[in-house]
């Protein structure tokens, strides 16, 4: 059974860019819903303490979203459960379909945000849930006084350390570069954790075990000058590892926590220009003085982009949430342009 | 019919003995995705009614059976029949997947 119901914006996603525009989009008095996604609120649902959020001081991230979440449905907007499954954009109305329904719109806001990247060796499939994980809030519990690991460089690496510590007898941190992207404060917190070490200039080339994981094979290319040793032999034995050649060892760990970046979530959609990473592209409009009109359009007329999805550089909650403001007011803009 | 509560305590009743395919969600209040996850079995459990058991299972009150079936990420569902486990999902996942697992196991 299909419905079929027209609206001026169809919103994807339910991260706080998206969101953000339904908050707009509603209260111009325009039609709005909200397709929400397989999993709504994006990634706050998998994080624990949001400190830098304007105005909530400390705040669980799910917690937040689910504030936002009721701030657009107290405004009256659809949020509905659904993934979206396609987006027709080759003529108007828009047309986007779930499972069960098919929805029009006049204007679409893609703010599907981005999802955790896998490391992609090969067993690591085998060993999702069983021992390699992606979230540190929800699985720390399973991995108190054990001995774990987190891959990555960012933000998201050090915020998993720094929950996983507080459970795991011991952390090791392993980055594939000699210095870390995070930002400051955060890195210096992971660095002042007694029972956190790092492993500078060395990848992750499996991940060992049968039934739950064991060990993790890296390899370890120039020991960075930050380690403090001399020799590689030196280097493997201090961290209780096993050598197999000149460059290869298995470090003994029964967890680990994935934070090695995001992929964008714009498989669904064809006929968007996206880089070469998956990010869809903005493309600015300026009118004849030079003055910027539109921020937020995509290559296809009246879709609009906001948040993760296109945003490769910022990735914050409060950046998300701005992309998603300006979304709205570009769909206003355009809507009354066209004489939609 | 709603969703049972499975403990570690009637975990061999419900599920291990129980004449119909189970479902069984591993979760716990701090984890963010089975927030989400919760609404989908409960939904999941009124379109199965009375052909499948579908219950959940807060790990952190109920560690014995999570460790027993080696659950290190949540949410898990594993699908019984028979008492043993015949599928088993990592993360949040669709009504559609679950209704299609245990549908195979009923007809």
């Amino acid at each position: 059974m299909t419905k079929k119901i027209m609206y001026d914006v169809i919103i994807l996603g339910s991260g706080p860019a998206g969101l953000t525009a339904a908050i707009y989009t509603q209260r111009f008095g325009l039609s709005t819903v909200v397709v929400a996604g397989r999993t709504w609120g994006g990634q706050l649902q998998l994080t624990t303490d949001v400190e830098n959020f304007p105005g909530f001081g400390k705040i669980m991230g799910p917690e937040l979203m689910r504030k936002m979440r009721d701030h657009v449905e107290g405004l009256g907007v659809k949020v509905l459960d659904v993934a979206a499954e396609s987006l027709e954009t080759s003529k108007t109305p828009f047309v986007v379909t779930t499972e069960d329904l098919t929805l029009e719109g006049k204007t679409v806001i893609v703010a599907t945000g981005a999802d955790t990247k896998w490391l992609g060796v090969p067993n690591e499939g085998k060993l999702r849930g069983r021992g390699v994980s992606s979230c540190a809030p929800c699985d720390a519990f399973f991995f108190k006084g054990k001995a774990v690991a987190v891959v990555g460089g960012g933000d998201s690496a050090m915020e998993e350390t720094q929950v996983i510590a507080k459970v795991a007898s011991d952390v090791v941190l392993i980055h594939r570069r000699d210095a870390f992207k995070a930002q400051k404060a955060m890195v210096d917190k992971v660095m002042a954790l007694p029972n956190v070490r790092v492993l500078y200039n060395t990848q992750v080339a499996d991940v060992v075990g049968d039934t739950a994981l064991t060990g993790i094979l890296l390899r370890t290319e120039n020991i960075s000058p930050k380690q403090g040793f001399d020799s590689f032999d030196q280097l493997v034995n201090a961290f209780g590892g096993k050598k197999i050649d000149d460059h290869q060892w298995e470090l003994p760990r029964q967890g680990v926590f994935v934070a090695i970046g995001l992929v964008p979530n714009t498989q669904i959609f064809k006929g968007l220009d996206v880089d070469s990473h998956g990010y869809v592209k903005r493309v600015e409009e300026r009118d004849e003085n030079g003055v910027l009109k539109y921020f937020t359009k995509t290559n296809i007329p009246g879709v609009f982009t906001a948040g993760d999805v296109h945003d490769a550089r910022y990735k914050q909650a409060i950046t998300a949430a701005g992309f998603g403001c300006m979304a709205a007011l570009d769909v206003q803009r355009w809507l009354t342009e066209t004489g939609s | 019919m709603a969703d049972v509560t499975i403990t570690d305590q009637n975990f061999d009743t419900e599920v291990l003995k129980a004449d119909k395919p189970v479902l069984v969600d591993f979760w716990a209040p701090w984890c963010g995705p089975c927030q989400m996850q919760g609404p989908i079995v409960e939904e999941v459990a009124a379109a199965m009614d009375g052909k499948a058991v579908v219950g959940k299972m807060n790990v952190d009150e109920n560690p014995n059976t999570a460790q027993k079936y080696g659950v290190m990420s949540i949410p898990t569902l594993m699908v019984f029949k028979g008492g043993t486990v015949v599928k088993q999902f990592i993360g949040v996942t669709s009504k559609e997947a679950l209704l299609g697992e245990l549908n195979k196991l009923i007809n």
